[in-house]
């Protein structure tokens, strides 16, 4: 309590100089929360992308090896028709798995009878299909795919273009089947969608599992997208799934999550991570610089007030403790009025609607700070918390000075 | 008077201390003995630089001497830590510097509790003791001022207070007259004499103020370093 009054009397002592070394710390901060708020809204966003968008669902199960070798061996590391209704039954008996469909990843050349070009497709049952693209902002335009069809799909907005092909058209898919043997389908164009992307805008396709199958001459799927009730607890489902599949013996498989799986959300997430990191430890050594001068300063003038204390019983650990405090509620006031900035200013920019093209992304988004006052509390008690600890470093100029030199000092 | 057969509150014995190193060291006091009996007021004058600051800082366990024991109420203190010697000073020795060295914003009554406030004694408790010693100084009027509401003499009067609150055993005043006109002064001086005689405090006060010298039990003179038994007068300055 003694140290908590100390700490208030000297902060207002010299009004001034704790007003700006107040203001250095909420900037900070402030600049800190809303790059993290801005961090979380587009990572959440890309996950969602990865997961719904790219249709990888929160986990992916395959063989072993599938992502590597299967590359080139297709036929070894794709389940067969038998393999793929047996995964399926063992992952749709977990209570927290919310949707299981088997997808396929198809290559080949598209023409429209004039022209061909390469293209990428995913296959996937029409229902499920349908499941992903409600739970993501899907911004296609026509119809969507109806389960029995096996002669619709949906194409690419920039592959559209490129092919000249409306919805209605037709176009014709070359692939060659698991025994390589070339093989052709035709697939009428039911919708067209921007992928988001302009690496795939311009070359992806999602057509019906049965199309795919069809054009590679398979009963089976490359992998299994799982959709997960509660997506936050990744680790554990992954865990526990791993453990449910062990049972299918002979049958060496490996579960993915959408992050692993994802190249383009694991590089993003990776350079924000690295961003933020390096803008928290700018910000946090200019704050720790300013409350340390603050207390260094406030720690010179009052030698002979120390000296003083000291004469009275106050022990060197009890005026550390004093400096700690106060620098613990210059960081924690300070800290509450930043988090309480960053809401303000975070509501200010997100109905404000910027809008910015990010590099690699074929429209314009949102400029959003998404609110994370969990991460924010958080940022107040660790920047409060070191404010605290620095302040003790100052204390030692007037602990250290003899209580007889310390009652000399002027 | 001084009762010398009580046992002395504290004592110095064979003290030495010097400054500075080399051919600069200078030695300001020399194997000074001295008892500081229960319930006496000692006034130490002598000439600026004598030691008589020095001599209450080793008192006062704020200073080490070069040689020499010191011993509180009956405890040799040694090479103690300084977290004992904080513990010591809080509990069995006031203070009361030649300015008063109040905390600013604090109220008087706060400025006052702060030794207790150390000590970790309950608030409720520590008011309480306050509130006495503000009462005894006929200052409980002043307990809600802080101190840049106070003139000097009261500021000087609750720094008594502070160093009184505690009930020490020894009493230390640097010059603590020194900044006051003649009625604060003897006000303070006053104050510091009844509360000693009534806590049984052992009270040494260094000043160059003559107007002292009425309140004192006895008057040790330092000078270079010494104090030599032909300085030690009764309060009339007889030897």
């Amino acid at each position: 309590m003694l140290s908590f009054r100390f700490s208030l009397i000297n902060l207002l002592r010299q009004k001034r100089r704790t007003l700006i070394t107040s203001m250095t710390l909420i900037v900070g901060l402030i600049a800190v929360n809303l790059f993290q708020g801005y961090q979380s809204d587009t990572v959440e966003s890309l996950a969602e992308t990865a997961a719904y968008g790219e249709m990888l669902g929160h986990l992916g199960v395959m063989k072993e090896g599938a992502d590597t070798k299967g590359k080139i061996d297709e036929i070894t590391y794709m389940f067969d028709g038998p393999e793929l209704a047996k995964t399926l039954a063992v992952i749709r008996q977990d209570p927290d798995v919310a949707l299981a469909a088997a997808r396929m990843n198809l290559s080949g050349l598209v023409s429209n009878g004039k022209n061909s070009i390469i293209f990428l497709a995913v296959a996937m049952d029409p229902a499920v299909l349908q499941d992903f693209q409600e739970k993501f902002d899907w911004r296609g335009e026509g119809q969507p795919l109806v389960a029995g069809d096996l002669t619709e799909g949906q194409v690419a907005k920039g592959l559209a273009e490129i092919m000249e092909v409306d919805t209605g058209e037709f176009l014709t898919l070359f692939s060659t089947t698991v025994k390589n043997q070339m093989n052709a389908v035709d697939v009428q164009v039911k919708a067209t969608y921007p992928t988001g992307s302009t690496a795939t805008n311009d070359k992806f396709m999602i057509i019906p599992l049965a199309l795919g199958q069809k054009l590679y001459r398979t009963e089976g799927a490359h992998q299994i997208s799982v959709v997960l009730k509660d997506g936050v607890k990744l680790s554990e489902a992954k865990a526990r799934l791993e453990a449910q599949l062990e049972q299918l013996d002979g049958m060496p498989l490996e579960v993915k999550t959408f992050r692993d799986m994802s190249a383009f959300f694991k590089g993003v997430e990776d350079i924000y991570n690295m961003i933020f990191g390096f803008l928290f430890l700018i910000v946090l050594v200019v704050v720790l610089m300013g409350v340390f001068n603050t207390m260094t300063m406030a720690a010179m003038e009052r030698v002979r007030e120390i000296g003083m204390l000291r004469a009275l019983g106050m022990t060197p650990n009890r005026i550390r403790r004093l400096f700690g405090m106060e620098g613990l509620v210059l960081g924690l006031v300070a800290g509450i009025l930043a988090t309480l900035g960053s809401a303000g200013i975070a509501h200010l920019i997100n109905i404000s609607n910027i809008t910015y093209t990010p590099p690699g992304i074929s429209g314009a988004v949102q400029l959003y700070i998404a609110m994370v006052p969990g991460k924010w509390i958080g940022n107040m008690i660790f920047l409060a918390l070191l404010a605290g600890v620095v302040s003790i470093f100052p204390a030692q100029v007037a602990i250290r000075c003899q209580v007889v030199d310390a009652l000399r000092h002027s | 008077m001084i009762d010398n057969s009580s046992h002395p509150r504290a004592r110095l014995k064979g003290i030495s201390k010097s400054y500075g190193e080399g051919s600069a060291c200078q030695e300001v006091l020399h194997a000074i003995d001295l008892d500081l009996p229960e319930g006496s007021l000692t006034l130490l004058e002598g000439p600026s630089g004598s030691g008589k600051s020095t001599v209450l800082n080793i008192l006062g366990l704020l200073d080490r001497p070069d040689q020499g024991e010191i011993e509180i109420d009956g405890r040799i203190i040694g090479q103690w830590a300084e977290r004992k010697l904080a513990n010591l000073r809080n509990e069995e020795i006031g203070f009361i510097f030649q300015s008063a060295d109040l905390i600013p914003r604090m109220t008087a009554l706060e400025n006052i509790r702060l030794p207790l406030d150390i000590r970790g004694v309950a608030r409720k408790e520590a008011n309480s003791q306050v509130r006495e010693i503000l009462d005894k100084l006929n200052m409980a009027e002043l307990a809600s001022q802080p101190p840049e509401k106070l003139s000097g003499g009261q500021r000087q009067r609750v720094a008594v207070a502070r160093a009184l609150v505690t009930r020490p055993k020894l009493l230390i005043a640097d010059e603590p007259t020194s900044s006051l006109d003649g009625d604060n002064a003897r006000q303070t001086a006053s104050a510091i004499q009844s509360l000693c005689h009534e806590l049984g405090t052992a009270v040494i006060l260094a000043t160059h103020d003559a107007r002292l010298r009425e309140f004192a039990d006895r008057i040790l003179h330092l000078e270079d370093g010494k104090l030599t038994p032909d300085t030690v007068t009764d309060a009339a300055g007889t030897a």
